[in-house]
């Protein structure tokens, strides 16, 4: 993975129930600024008060509600420190990372909002070590820095890459140059970390959501999940066999890209490595498993199941090859009106978003607007309503079945010829 | 005011000292750490729970105050 | 065979006190390398490994403090206060009396940070501890210079046994920490054996699903 590679621009147009998928949306920083804006400083109160109206809670694995921990250390009296915790630790599971690499300006937006709310002037960002990444992140920085976004000073540093490292006093035990190891926490962190300072540790992913919460509002983040668990979540999706990234040569055996539908039948042959607790079972999950050669679906067959992309008229699943390739080879403002026509190629693909709306109007405003939450999401079907229930999902099946169904489908969609090259996957070690 | 007594769990070589000073709320697994129960020490039990937090080889024990 | 006198009498005191307070002193060390390795004594708890080792080296601590103020008492030969403390200023032999202010220091130091040992923090107390590892030779060191009394008959058997004591306990205490790998860096490769497990499970069933 090269450090010079370009990040697509981003489509703003809706996909599932809610806005989903709302976090990976790879974009560089002008796309970033296109879609989103700048950071919405406004005061740390009124952010505190936003995330505490949303429930956002931490994506790291402890889901302890983030607005007591802003609370807490926005109230520890003294001049506080940021971490953006990116060091996920966990084995199996990659979320972090994919998040770190495709959406990095959503973390550093939420990275300086976090920083804004708590009144710290330094922050840092704690990665595991990838080839690739550190780079990636760095020109992030620098690219920010060159446009003035940042109001803290942001200091990227290297997790060792050992389970562990990601433990909150573990973190704070790093940063200040000891070894990346719990300590046993008294005080507190959020009362002394970081130098003695009160210190916000927080997940990417929590970072990330915290961004879109101070442009969104409260009710656009209650608008996907369940009331006790607002907000989406990422989840790393594997098969049993450990492994996440899909083969060179697509197969039958590999061509279910389903996940997290408890009674999918392709689910026996998966084992969904989750970080965050209590996913509900009605939160459609999304696969971050890439399929080579497409980074879409052409067509969502069933609720909470995402199968993999194929070309619109293709009878196999084996000729995905043909699809859609990323990085995309039109530009972001794709009107969602073209989606119907099999001429247009569709709008930029960017990372591997199942549950692709179904000929759905865009919810964006456009230009840097922020989704009216009052517009549907998407022109629903029935089956797509439903996405919340999770039904059976036969990925195994042939598609050509499916092109019977009734259900409104976006095959119309004709993919590209592919003119670009494969992406150039996200690999490194699957951790 | 209650207290709370709690072990520091990294700093802990099991020595096993607070389970023989202090049984009523520590009690010790199979590798002789405490286990330490979170009922507040109440006024009669200050003493003894002093005391082991003074005795611990390792200094691993704390008392704090409970809200 | 001298009778005690009155004029003498300090002077026995001094003496007899400062062998009882070597034999003290070498059962603390034992102790306390007894209390860090974790050992037991037959039919007593284990807070009474750290009770006894904590009680005799104040008890010993008593019986120097008579060592020293009666050797500074007595006028048979002049030891200032001073020379008690700094070490090498006495005139009267100054080299094995200043041995004997140097362990006397030293043990001051361990005895004010054990006292307060859980108001300081916990490796300031364990630092300044290490100190009676250099305090004990020195201790000996002065016993069998600055008379004669341990250098014959039973009292050298005594001496004798308290050092081979020591020096047994200090054997096992140092195999123990030149072959134990320290916890930091046990609870590293455990982790990173962890992770290489995972990642070769990984591999290994990679290798299988491909064949």
């Amino acid at each position: 993975m090269t450090a010079t590679h370009a990040l697509p621009r981003h489509d703003r147009r809706a996909t599932g129930p809610g806005g989903l998928p709302r976090l990976l949306q790879a974009m560089d920083l002008d796309a970033h600024l296109d879609a989103y804006g700048p950071p919405p400083y406004r005061g740390a109160r009124q952010l505190i008060e936003v995330v505490a109206a949303a429930g956002l809670t931490g994506r790291g694995g402890a889901g302890f509600p983030a607005a007591r921990k802003l609370t807490a250390v926005a109230e520890a009296g003294r001049r506080a420190v940021v971490v953006g915790n990116g060091a996920e630790s966990e084995p199996t599971s990659c979320k972090d990372k994919q998040l770190l690499w495709i959406a990095p300006h959503l973390v550093l937006d939420g990275l300086q909002l976090a920083a804004e709310a708590v009144g710290a002037t330094r922050a840092y960002l704690y990665v595991h070590p990838h080839p690739g990444l550190h780079q990636q992140l760095g020109s992030a920085l620098a690219a920010r820095a060159a446009a003035g976004l940042d109001r803290a000073e942001v200091q990227l540093m290297s997790a060792p890459p050992r389970f562990l490292a990601g433990e909150e006093s573990a973190v704070v035990s790093r940063i200040n140059g000891g070894p990346a190891l719990p300590r046993f926490k008294v005080p507190p962190t959020f009362q002394r970390g970081v130098a003695g300072a009160p210190t916000l540790v927080h997940n990417v992913e929590t970072l990330a959501h915290l961004a879109q919460i101070a442009r969104g509002g409260a009710s656009w983040f209650r608008a996907a999940g369940t009331a006790e668990e607002p907000g989406s979540m990422l989840a790393t999706c594997r098969r049993a066999d450990g492994t996440s990234r899909s083969p060179r040569r697509p197969s039958a055996r590999h061509s279910a890209s389903c996940c997290g539908s408890p009674s999918c039948p392709a689910r026996r042959s998966w084992s969904a490595a989750t970080t965050a607790p209590g996913l509900p079972a009605r939160t459609p999950l999304r696969c971050r498993w890439p399929t080579p050669g497409c980074a879409r679906p052409a067509r969502q067959s069933a609720p909470g199941c995402w199968p993999r992309c194929r070309p619109a008229g293709a009878a196999s699943p084996k000729r995905s090859g043909s699809c859609a390739t990323w990085p995309p080879s039109r530009p972001a403002n794709a009107a969602p009106a073209s989606a119907a026509s099999p001429a247009s190629p569709p709008g930029s693909p960017s990372s591997p978003r199942p549950g692709r709306a179904l000929g759905s109007a865009p919810t964006w405003s456009g230009g840097r607007g922020w989704p009216n939450a009052a517009a549907p999401a998407t022109t629903r079907t029935a089956a797509s309503a439903s996405c919340a229930a999770p039904l059976p999902c036969s990925p195994a099946s042939s598609p050509r079945t499916r092109t019977a169904s009734a259900r409104p489908q976006a095959t119309a969609r004709s993919c590209p010829s592919p003119s670009a090259s494969p992406p150039a996957k996200p690999t490194g070690p699957d951790r | 005011m209650n207290q709370q007594l709690r072990v520091n769990p990294i700093a802990c070589t099991s020595h096993g000292l607070c389970a023989e000073l202090l049984p009523e709320r520590v009690s010790l697994d199979e590798w002789d750490y405490p286990i330490i129960s979170s009922e507040p020490i109440p006024p009669g039990l200050r003493k003894a729970a002093r005391r082991a937090v003074t005795d611990c080889p390792a200094l691993a024990l704390l008392l704090t105050e409970r809200r | 065979m001298s009778a005690i006198t009155a004029s003498t009498a300090l002077w026995y005191a001094s003496r007899a006190t400062g062998i009882i307070s070597l034999v003290l002193l070498s059962a603390a060390v034992v102790l306390g390398i007894t209390v860090n390795r974790q050992g037991r004594l037959p039919g007593l708890p284990r807070f009474a490994v750290t009770g006894l080792h904590r009680n005799l080296s104040l008890i010993a601590v008593l019986f120097l403090a008579v060592h020293v103020l009666s050797a500074v008492a007595d006028s048979y030969v002049s030891i200032s206060l001073a020379a008690t403390i700094i070490p090498f200023v006495s005139s009267y032999e100054p080299f094995w009396l200043g041995l004997g202010a140097v362990s006397l220091d030293l043990l001051a130091v361990v005895l004010v940070t054990s006292l307060v040992r859980s108001r300081i923090p916990r490796r300031a107390w364990r630092a300044v501890h290490w100190l009676s590892y250099g305090l004990y030779p020195v201790a000996v060191v002065h016993s069998i210079g600055s008379s004669t009394d341990l250098q014959s008959g039973w009292l050298l058997t005594v001496t004798v046994a308290c050092l081979a004591a020591v020096a047994g306990a200090v054997v096992v205490r140092l195999r123990r920490s030149t072959t134990a790998v320290p916890r930091f860096r046990r609870v590293i490769t455990a982790l990173d054996d962890a992770a290489a497990g995972s990642a070769a499970g990984r591999q290994a069933a990679e290798r299988g699903a491909r064949r």
